[in-house]
């Protein structure tokens, strides 16, 4: 059985991370893959969203087992460390968004330092280069460009477009890509230093 | 907010792949069937049917209906497929509590043109106050019931369950759960087909007076269709049979089940070993398929959310085998009988009750135990939006109850102010189900319980179901503050409109149903419309409507705060954000602890509001006492 692949989105609401799994998902079937995500939301309350994304030659369920996804990407760092303690495979990967909404008063560092504990990070101050990109709504999108930037991305960027020009309107989408391209160049600068 | 799939299934031609939401599948299923009336009322999870449909309503020449409740919503679709016009019912599990009244009946009399209901399930109440297995509704009114395993087998179930019922002149039941709704897969569009039905009404009292000997008639009738449903659901594309025929253990299962079972066989390498029935038919149930599966193996387990419905149906055709066939399920505890499943708990269960190896076992315990010392918990917390009216409004009331030292039961309704339960509001004392808090204070009022009362409700819920009860109140003379929360909205299910507003599910002007006039013309003592946002005022009359007697009215009118939100991004509008000056903050911490905003948090001992969050409310200004609390630009939200 080929390889499906998994990954977790976790983000408050209104970081939007519902969108990156619609883009996802649509990019995976532009790519001719089988897909199905599984999205946990409480709208529209003020709280914690999650979603599961899987896809590949042949997906059955939409729920990612515990302990065997692959990369977890979080919007909200205070918020997402226990369900990447549960979720994360031994060799996975998670991208971390250094500005916390939930606590920007007290320091990060001992939460950031055990998310160092489970496995490999890669962080980035998404909301800092969402603002660089044009407004802090678009750190989803800077983290989407983290994902492409990483190691082994698993879906093309021109796939990713594809499926931001068929859901975002015209006068947004250079915004998006602006953003997306942000999020990867970090992380390449990143791996290169 | 879930994102919309509007665009896809609208666009898209048939053939093409595209990855959409299952409530965005359903919306497409009932485009391919040229469904022409289409109603519900707004309840999760399974709104966006709709919402993902209005957009190109009028484009495929679909009548879409808010109903003001689900039994409503049921009546208008049914009576329009009498009426030859094909249409669709979607209602959340609940909701058919609702509608099952007309159900009941209505079936009786059965459809001239196709009528599909979807009745969305919630295991482990996920996106709505409980969990209840709907499948029992199809059984008793005697209909075809289907359970989706995917947003595809939905989709082809709509189209499939219209052309049954017009065969058979009958609703078919489709119950798709929340998984399948909140979750997007790759779908593959079907035609889209031309509907030639024109309405037309055959005068026939046999058929459509259901009462007395006609209904006994009809009854009977319900039943002779039975044979034909037997039919359908034994042969029917929706059941799947992966069996070899050499198999000692096998497993029957149904709707997304069927996947969390292919996972689990996957990761314990055992796919080939093990014969899987899947049923997409649960109502009448396909006993042959059963048996089917029954004759080979000697063990099954049988995988099901809710209730043992179907385990229950094979316990009884496993007896009639006499073979002495081993059945693992919820009756003898081997899988929990509430909440959702999941593929690990079925991967458990397998291996532990067939001995099968497992492959994996790793944990990250210290992590965990770290963690917990961290004391991340009150994160958590849900609390009201930013700027939502509801804080402000059960803040002025906790102040007036404080003020007149009273003692008071405060009963409440479906809706976001059921928050108001949690810290720092902390008021609420009951809540059950749509329009039962007035009821349930007019119990506790004849029971003669010595507190007083307030009932709170939505303005949408009202509407609903808090009619008859405030009736009943003015009727039986019960002592009560009835305290409607106008948020102009239906807000926990993703604002939608209501009779209150003047607004058609389609965006359309209509006439605005008053609540104020509504009230008054129940026959309540008082009745007063605050804007709670002036805390002050609100406050003063509240305190004086407490201290009254009889059927006292208040409604605390002000608009939810995403709905303003939804504006101000619809029209690019530039907004301002209140900051804290810290000059002045005395960190007295009276906001953060009166309010519980989640714009609000503490930096170096002082308070302060993030600005993308703050709702622009302005209540933490009258709740200062310092002045610390002013107003500021914002960035752009493009
Ligand atoms: S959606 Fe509206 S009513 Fe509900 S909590 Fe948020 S602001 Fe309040
Ligand atoms: S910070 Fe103040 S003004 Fe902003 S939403 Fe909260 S209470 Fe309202």
């Amino acid at each position: 059985m080929p390889k499906v692949r998994e990954i977790i989105l976790t983000g408050l609401r209104f970081h939007g991370i519902l969108k990156i799994s619609q883009i996802l998902a649509q990019a995976a079937v532009n790519e001719r893959m089988d897909v199905k995500t599984a999205e946990f939301t409480n709208e529209p309350i003020m709280s914690i969203e999650m979603c599961h994304i899987r896809f590949g030659d042949k997906v059955y369920s939409p729920l990612i087992s515990k302990g065997n996804c692959e990369v977890f990407i979080c919007l909200e760092p205070v918020s997402a460390i226990e369900v990447a303690a549960d979720y994360l495979s031994m060799d996975g990967l998670m991208i971390i968004n250094t500005s916390s909404t939930l606590s920007p008063a007290t320091s990060l560092e001992p939460v950031l330092s055990l998310f160092d504990q489970l496995g490999r990070t890669i962080k980035l101050d998404a909301l800092e280069l969402a603002r660089k990109a044009g407004n802090v709504y678009l750190a989803n999108f800077v983290m989407l460009g983290a994902l492409l930037g990483s190691k082994d991305p698993p879906l093309k960027i021109e796939n990713i477009t594809r499926a931001i020009k068929n859901i975002k309107p015209p006068d947004e989408i250079q915004a998006c890509l602006k953003a997306i391209d942000f999020g990867m160049q970090s992380v390449i600068k990143q791996s290169n230093s | 907010m879930i994102e919309l799939d509007s665009q896809l299934i609208s666009k898209s031609n048939t053939g093409n792949q595209v990855a959409v939401s299952g409530n965005a599948a359903l919306a497409r299923g009932l485009i391919e069937s040229s469904v022409k009336v289409v109603t519900s009322y707004p309840g999760t999870p399974c709104a966006e049917v709709l919402e993902n449909l209005i957009p190109f309503g009028k484009q495929y020449g679909i009548y879409i209906e808010w109903s003001v409740n689900e039994k409503v919503a049921f009546e208008v679709a049914a009576s329009a497929a009498m009426a030859g016009i094909r249409s669709a019912f979607i209602t959340k599990h609940a909701g058919m509590n609702w509608a099952s009244d007309s159900l009941m009946a209505m079936s009786y009399a059965g459809v001239k043109s196709g009528m599909v209901i979807i009745s969305a399930d919630d295991p482990g109440a996920l996106n709505s106050p409980i969990e209840q297995d709907t499948r029992f509704y199809a059984r008793m009114a005697e209909i075809l019931g289907l359970d989706p395993a995917s947003a595809q087998e939905a989709k082809d179930m709509v189209v499939s369950a219209f052309e049954i019922s017009e065969k058979l002149e009958l609703p078919v039941f489709i119950r798709p759960s929340n998984r399948i709704l909140y979750g997007r897969s790759s779908l593959s569009l079907g035609k889209i087909q031309q509907s030639k039905n024109k309405a037309e009404f055959y005068k026939d009292p046999s058929r459509w007076i259901i009462a007395g000997k006609n209904a006994v008639c009809r009854h009977q009738w319900l039943h002779r269709q039975q044979q034909q449903l037997r039919m359908i659901v034994e042969q029917g594309p929706f059941n799947k049979l992966e069996m070899k025929g050499d198999e000692k253990y096998g497993i029957i299962t149904t709707g997304i089940c069927y996947y969390y079972v292919k996972d689990a066989l996957q990761s314990l390498d055992i796919e080939n070993k093990i014969a899987i029935l899947k049923l997409g038919y649960f109502n009448p149930l396909p006993e042959d398929m059963i048996r089917q599966i029954l004759q080979v193996v000697e063990e099954v387990v049988v995988v099901e959310e809710l209730e043992p419905f179907i385990e229950e149906g094979v316990k009884k055709v496993a007896s009639e085998l006499k073979k002495g066939i081993k059945i693992f399920g919820k009756l003898n505890g081997y899988f929990p009988e509430t909440g959702f499943y999941e593929t690990e708990m079925i991967e458990e269960t397998i291996k532990k009750r067939w001995n099968f190896p497992s492959k994996k076992s790793l944990s990250r315990d210290t992590i965990k135990r770290e963690l917990k010392d961290l004391k991340l918990a009150p994160y958590q917390q849900i609390t009201f939006c930013p700027g939502c009216p509801h804080r402000a409004a059960l803040l002025v009331l906790k102040r007036a109850i404080a003020k007149i030292k009273g003692d008071f039961i405060i009963t409440t309704d479906i809706g976001c102010y059921i928050i108001g339960v949690f810290p720092p509001l902390s008021l609420l004392d009951t809540v059950f189900c749509m329009g039962a808090s007035i009821g349930v204070a007019c119990g506790f009022y004849q029971a003669g319980l010595k507190q007083n009362l307030i009932a709170t409700i939505g303005d949408s819920t009202f509407l609903h179901a808090g009619i008859p009860a405030l009736i009943n109140c003015c009727y039986t003379g019960v002592d009560i503050l009835v305290y409607i929360l106008d948020n102009r909205t239906v807000a926990m299910t993703g604002l939608q409109p209501h009779p209150g507003l003047g607004l058609t599910a389609q965006a359309e002007k209509t006439k605005v149903i008053d609540i104020e006039n509504i009230v008054k013309s129940c026959g309540v003592d008082y009745v007063r419309v605050i804007d709670q946002f002036n805390l002050k005022e609100a406050e003063d009359v509240l305190t004086d409507v407490l201290k009254m007697k009889g059927q006292r009215v208040v409604i605390a009118r002000h608009t939810c705060a995403q709905v303003i939100n939804k504006s101000i991004e619809q029209n690019k509008q530039q907004t301002r954000a209140y900051k804290v000056n810290p000059e002045k903050c005395k960190y007295c911490r009276r906001c953060i602890e009166s309010l519980g905003c989640p714009a609000m948090y503490v930096k170096d001992n002082k308070v302060a509001i993030n600005e993308f969050l703050c709702g622009n409310c302005g209540l933490c200004v009258q709740v200062c006492t310092q002045g610390a609390i002013i107003y500021s630009a914002r960035e752009k939200n493009a």
